[in-house]
């Protein structure tokens, strides 16, 4: 039993994601679409979500090599994989999580143009760039690469646990225009944040000795809240879990976004997400460590004088290179997300009944495309997508998206959200042509949530 | 209401999502196999150093290895050294490793230096597997004799004996 749930989890766990969600974006007047534009048209009169069970999404995706290149069963020696594996990625290359949870989410239309909406969700986002210099350093060592220079500012990496209270507006101007903003209280259990590193790493051959080791430029910082409470490690992931409603470390943020149509069938929009900071103030721990370091080795003297040349070289190090510890507070940005698209409408006309009892005609399909991008903290990452919608009935709709990202160039992503009276579920893939074989798979993932609506 | 189609392949595909056999274990037979390279000891000494005495000797703590997990996967330690002896004497340096009671340990090969031999270079590789003992190294001693008396006016000389170090140690052990 215990077997069947792990593998349950991992199967699971592979096959989550979200933080890109091009299948949810303007899909089915869903209410979690308010989530990625609060500018989306909504068509209900009110939404509930079920709690816990309205919104679950994780992502795991990994650039640079999939998970068979290191444990497929194929004879070839773990040693050879891992050489090979670690010969091809860059420091582009990376690693990231990101698994949502909502656990309350709520909406109605306080007048005839404006719904307002109200969440809490928890949140695990955090991206670990994969430094092949160090990688390199640390499974073959500098033996073999005498001259080259080790980038210490490939290290990089931010991770974040915190809990979002939300609450939006979607405002519909006109016929044509929608427009609607989110503001967001960050409650942050707990962050690690290591960016803007520098220095170098050099072994080359010497001219007072055979070889001469030097640190240049150095300058690491990793910046951590909710970790350490007293310098003690916080494991339990109960105090991890209070923190993240309301723990002190406490910040703010926005969503805005639009939805315009020029013409009943051609529609324009798009959002710009989680622009916002949070302000670290309680259980910090800074450690940085600044400057740079010549070690030429242990120049013998052979004089009287008895000299402790170990602790001098200690010391010398320690009086070059300051590393120090710190509690002082510090502020961290969200990773802001964009995101636009165009849609086009065609086909069959409907009619719908809207929120305030009159009708709206919509077409069976529709298809466009949409751009997403994120700021990380090394470079921007981009993502394209084109994407087919149609409709079976009122109550059932479909979505199918090709994306091409940093993780894959042909990522095919498959949706469906289904009405049965007043229960709305949805139920979306990324990454379909993978799930026969999800290890070879750079990004999968599914999202669902269950969600009542009443119109 | 009639339910889709699409609807079975949605959860077919969700449920009977696979991948080709992966095998976790063979994380177990994964080798380090690093090297590291480091400069040890160098110094330039004059027959001034041996007026006294036909030998000096100076030693140091070396805390290369001062840790568990080097301890633990140490394969071997190699040592290497360039000598040039401006000397018109030959000169004997002899390199002993030391614990971190001063205890003898592992003494490298005694390196004998022809005078005037401005290009002598040696290496040793010192295998773990035989002397498990250097894997407590701590401290290195080196001792230098000058053949041949040493007169008053010999000292008055400028060429020296430079002589330099480095080490590199190599883990291949089984994670």
């Amino acid at each position: 039993m215990k077997k069947s749930l792990l593998i349950f989890t991992l199967v699971f766990i592979l096959n989550s994601n979200a933080q890109h969600k091009a299948v949810l974006y303007d899909f089915a007047s869903l209410p979690q679409t308010l989530l990625i534009n609060p500018g989306a048209e909504i068509n209900y009169k009110s939404h509930f979500g079920v709690p816990l069970t309205s919104g679950w999404y994780g992502e795991l995706g990994l650039s640079g090599f999939v998970l068979s290149d290191l444990f497929v069963a194929n004879g070839v020696d773990i040693n050879q994989k891992i050489a090979t594996i670690a010969s091809g990625i860059s420091p582009n290359d990376n690693l990231k999580l990101n698994a949502q949870i909502e656990v309350l989410s709520a909406g109605y239309w306080r007048n005839n143009n404006t719904y307002l909406s109200v969440g809490f969700y928890q949140e695990f986002e955090a991206i670990i760039y994969l430094p092949n210099d160090l990688i390199t350093l640390g499974i073959e060592g500098n033996s073999d690469y005498l001259s080259r220079v080790f980038e210490l500012s490939q290290i990089n990496f931010k991770a974040d646990l915190l809990g979002v209270m939300h609450i939006g507006i979607s405002k519909k101007i006109n016929e044509k225009l929608t427009i609607g903003g989110r503001f967001k209280i960050y409650s942050s259990a707990m962050n690690i944040t290591s960016t803007n590193n520098t220095g170098t790493f050099t072994t080359t051959l010497g001219s007072n000795n055979t070889y001469t080791s030097a640190l240049a430029k150095v300058n690491l910082n990793v910046k951590s809240s909710g970790i350490y409470k007293n310098d003690l490690l916080v494991t339990a992931p109960a105090v991890h879990l209070k923190n993240s409603f309301f723990g002190g470390n406490l910040g703010a943020g926005i969503d805005v976004g639009f939805t315009y149509h020029s013409t009943p069938q051609l529609q324009f929009s798009a959002s710009l997400l989680d622009v916002g900071f949070v302000k670290h103030a309680k259980r910090i721990k800074n450690i940085s460590a600044t400057g740079s370091f010549n070690f030429e080795g242990l120049e013998f003297e052979y004089t009287a004088a008895k000299r402790n040349y170990w602790k001098e070289l200690e010391d010398s190090f320690e009086e070059q290179v300051r590393t120090s510890e710190n509690q002082k507070s510090y502020s961290s940005w969200r990773s802001a997300k964009l995101n636009a698209a165009i849609k086009y409408s065609y086909g069959e006309k409907r009619s719908i009944k809207c929120y305030d009892n009159s009708h709206k005609n919509v077409y069976k399909n529709a298809f466009g495309a949409q751009l997403y991008s994120i700021f990380r903290p090394l470079k921007q990452q981009f993502a394209f997508t084109g994407f087919y919608e149609t409709s079976f009935s009122d109550a059932v709709h479909a979505k199918i998206t090709y994306t091409i990202d940093d993780y894959s160039y042909a990522n095919i992503g498959l949706g469906a959200a289904a009405q049965i009276r007043n229960i709305n579920c949805y139920v979306i893939l990324d990454n379909i042509t993978k799930l026969l074989d999800v290890s070879k798979a750079n990004n999968v993932s599914l999202q669902l949530g269950f969600n009542f609506i009443f119109n | 209401m009639k339910f889709p189609k699409s609807w079975y392949f949605f959860f077919c595909t969700i449920f009977f999502s696979c991948s080709q056999v992966l095998d976790f274990e063979q994380v177990q037979a994964y080798e380090l196999n690093a090297s590291y390279t480091a400069p040890l000891v160098f110094f330039d000494v004059a027959l001034a150093n041996f007026l006294k005495t036909a030998q000096v000797i100076e030693k140091s703590d070396v805390k290369f290895l001062n840790s568990f997990f080097i301890k633990e996967n140490l394969s071997k330690i190699e040592l290497k050294f360039e000598v040039i002896n401006e000397l018109n004497r030959d000169v004997n340096i002899q390199i002993l490793l030391l614990d971190n009671e001063d205890s003898l340990l592992y003494s490298l090969e005694t390196l004998k230096i022809a005078a005037k031999n401005l290009e002598y270079q040696y290496q040793e590789v010192v295998d773990i597997a035989v002397h498990q003992e250097v894997k407590n190294l701590a401290g290195i001693k080196i001792l230098i004799n000058v053949e041949g008396p040493i007169v008053v006016n010999d000292i008055s000389d400028t060429p020296v004996l430079r002589f330099k170090s480095g080490l590199t140690i190599h883990f291949g052990t089984a994670l």
